[in-house]
């Protein structure tokens, strides 16, 4: 393989793409299938151990007023430990309302909040996953890392997303728990064959098996050596409405440790 | 074209700038999220304008309307260039009303609410797992959602009883988090004792009726030296293989609210002796024990202190509140939330009251208490319909209502109207306040 070092690129990206071996695995022959689990794994795997991003969400709804949203995200991801600790911005009444979820896998999700007016750390009763978070049309389910242990992955064939060619990936529950509390009978993942990055999702309702919503991720940049949609835009159709969340500062946070993503620091500013 | 309406708040000036981009700009998918001058995220703001209209003149006979203008000014700057990990914050208060129930600067220990303070402002030094603080702070320690018997190392501000708030205190912190699982607290406040801060004598909500027939002399504040230093500690873990978290807790200071003790003073003439309550502030020692659990949808939680006197000269009692909270999202709309909390307060007292000590009747109001709050959330909270209730079950009973809406206009102004009301016998603590009801309306702009 070789790899045109372009002026500007980091250390840590070049090792990422010299460590990383392309989207289809090479080691079959040209013709043969890529593996579906395969690549979302490896778009899984496309990030670092700690992050944080600046987001900023405008929920567009078809009637009413359009409402924003904007958060800092920290994101810390190891061992099958999933962290997630969000703090609003804004809306100013909710100003540094802090929600940490620490998903752990086979287990129910931890939530703690902090309300700032109170200046108080609790612990809540996890949402459902098919809630929407902060009333935008993401869901947490939509939030989550994704769990390949369970879901089946089937590739359907190949499509355009985003000006790219992308594998198309069917994914359906496999586990009774998440047939039980994903919100989706099934999800079609639209996957660059050229990076491990995701350019659109579209998403089928449990109930009557018809499309509900449509994540569309554009603005993908380098991360650390990953790349990331800095756009992404969903659609709710039941809702009539969208929600585009823009990634204004994304960034590895090598300092970032589990321990920073408890309850007991959920007051402080980060 | 969607979302042309540029982020409201932070900007400055908002309005000129927005109009300014607007005309200048071509309209395209993304430019709502166009960089535009912004005060940085550690400088923050509210003004905020209060109303009380009283259909009644009530036992004080006191003005029927209220007008309350405040401002508050929170800086939380990073001080890293100076010292990594350190950081300051302050939250700066000032409050005016027609009703003149603020007066002087700074002093939160005066009778009287000051026109201008620092309700907070410390400094706040990290490394690794070690926090300090020094400085004027507020602590929140209890799970409790209604009513916390453990949070007792600030007094409280109930210039007005029911839109009351936590004074700060000067006070060292220390915190040490040794795992994930436990982190350890300690707190010094140094010296100065500062009380409940009690309705003016002749306002709404005076806590000594008009009729009351004894003459209440001024406050006996404990003297400010080392033996009036106040200290505490806590002790949190988090059991997520439980879904539980628990609490120990350890106070030893002050109640900040009075007891009475009954003195006479001679005059010079007839009748020559004049009886006189004389409110003191009696050290107390409280331990704690905080348990939170979520079953499901729901969050159960028990909160118990024990309050005892070193000199055990004082009633010794256990206050207790166990209860839940419920929410479920997803109602009308998806982006809609219900919550709902029920507690029940309680008092076990252990032992015998001292003599010549009138009971602190206000110390524990919630002896036999039912608390309940229901909330709605509209679409993420712009628009929340509350209900909070206070039932007192011990002695006469008395009850607290109090029902509110609050709609976000903008994302930098919300709009709030409610109502409190007191309903009960004479002789009940809600009741005597029963000619007190009210309605509000807050308007609250943000930067």
């Amino acid at each position: 393989m070789i790899v045109r070092l372009l002026p500007g690129t980091t250390a840590l990206a070049l090792a990422a793409i010299l460590v990383a071996p392309p989207l289809a695995p090479r080691s079959r022959a040209a013709d043969a299938p890529p593996d579906a689990r395969e690549i979302i794994a490896r778009v899984k795997a496309s990030r670092a151990e700690g992050e944080r991003r600046e987001l900023e969400m405008e929920i567009l709804p078809k009637r009413g007023r359009s409402s924003k949203r904007k958060l800092v995200v920290l994101t810390h991801s190891r061992d099958g430990e999933d962290r997630m600790l969000v703090r609003f911005v804004e809306p100013h009444d909710v100003a540094r309302l802090g929600l940490l979820t620490i998903q752990r896998r086979g287990e129910e999700d931890d939530q703690h909040i902090y309300v700032p007016t109170l200046k108080k750390t609790k612990r809540i009763a996890a949402s459902n996953r098919t809630d929407l978070f902060a009333a935008t049309d993401f869901s947490y389910e939509d939030l989550r890392a994704e769990n390949l242990d369970a879901h089946a992955y089937r590739l359907l064939g190949e499509e355009t997303a985003g000006g790219e060619r992308c594998y198309k990936i069917e994914a359906t529950p496999r586990t009774e728990e998440e047939r039980q509390s994903s919100g989706y009978s099934r999800r079609e993942i639209l996957v660059s064959t050229k990076r491990p990055v995701i350019l659109e999702i579209r998403m089928f309702d449990k109930r009557a098996g018809t499309l509900v919503k449509v994540a569309r991720f554009s603005d993908v940049r380098d991360v650390g050596g990953h790349p990331k949609a800095h756009r992404v835009e969903m659609e709710n159709r039941p809702r009539e409405s969208r929600t585009v969340a823009i990634t204004t500062s994304w960034t590895v946070d090598r300092d970032l440790k589990a321990d920073d993503l408890t309850p007991f620091k959920l007051e402080r500013g980060n | 074209m969607l979302g042309r309406r540029p982020l409201p708040s932070r900007r400055v000036p908002r309005i000129a700038i927005a109009a300014l981009l607007a005309a200048a700009a071509p309209a395209r998918a993304d430019d709502r999220f166009a960089e535009v001058p912004r005060l940085p995220d550690w400088i923050r703001g509210v003004a905020r304008y209060k109303a009380f209209v009283y259909p009644d003149e009530g036992r004080q006979e006191n003005d029927r309307v209220r007008n309350q203008v405040e401002a508050d000014l929170e800086l939380a700057p990073s001080l890293d260039p100076l010292l990594p990990g350190l950081r300051a914050e302050t939250l700066f208060r000032a409050v005016w009303d027609d009703e003149h129930l603020s007066a002087g600067v700074f002093d939160e220990r005066d009778e009287r609410r000051p026109i201008a303070t620092f309700r907070e402002a410390f400094l706040a030094w990290e490394h690794d797992a070690l926090e300090l603080r020094v400085g004027r702070q507020i602590f929140a320690w209890g799970k409790a959602d209604l009513f916390n018997p453990t949070d007792t190392l600030n007094p409280r501000d109930y210039t007005d009883l029911l839109d009351n708030e936590k004074i700060g205190v000067d006070a060292l912190t220390a915190r040490w988090f040794a795992s994930e699982r436990l982190a350890v607290e300690a707190v010094f406040v140094p010296v100065l004792f500062t009380p409940n801060r009690l309705p003016p004598r002749g306002a709404r909500y005076d806590l000594v009726p008009p009729d009351f027939p004894i003459r209440i002399a001024d406050r006996d504040i404990p003297p400010d030296t080392l033996a009036s230093s106040q200290y505490g500690v806590r002790l949190s873990g988090t059991v997520p293989e439980a879904d539980l978290d628990w609490a120990l807790t350890g106070h030893h200071g002050f109640d900040h609210w009075p007891n009475l003790k009954l003195r006479v003073r001679r005059l010079p003439q007839p009748p020559f002796f004049e009886p006189l309550l004389e409110p003191f502030y009696k050290k107390q020692d409280v331990a704690g024990l905080t348990l939170s659990r979520v079953f499901g949808p729901l969050e159960a939680h028990g909160e118990a202190g024990y309050f005892f006197h070193s000199e055990r000269s004082e009633d010794e009692y256990v206050h207790y509140v166990a209860g839940g909270n419920w929410r479920k999202a997803t109602l009308a709309d998806d982006a809609d939330e219900l919550f709902l909390v029920l507690e029940y307060a309680g008092l076990a007292p252990t032992d015998r009251r001292a003599p010549g000590v009138i009971p602190g009747v206000w110390t524990t109001i919630f002896r036999s208490a039912l608390l309940a709050r229901a909330r709605y959330s509209w679409n993420g909270g712009d628009l929340v319909v509350e209900t909070t209730a206070a039932l007192l079950l011990h002695g006469e009973d008395s009850q607290y209502v109090q029902a509110k809406a609050a709609y976000r206009v903008f994302e930098w102004l919300k709009l709030t109207v409610g109502t409190d009301i007191l309903s009960g016998s004479k002789d009940s603590f809600f009741g005597q306040f029963r000619d007190d009801d009210r309605g509000f309306l807050f308007l609250e702009a943000s930067f």
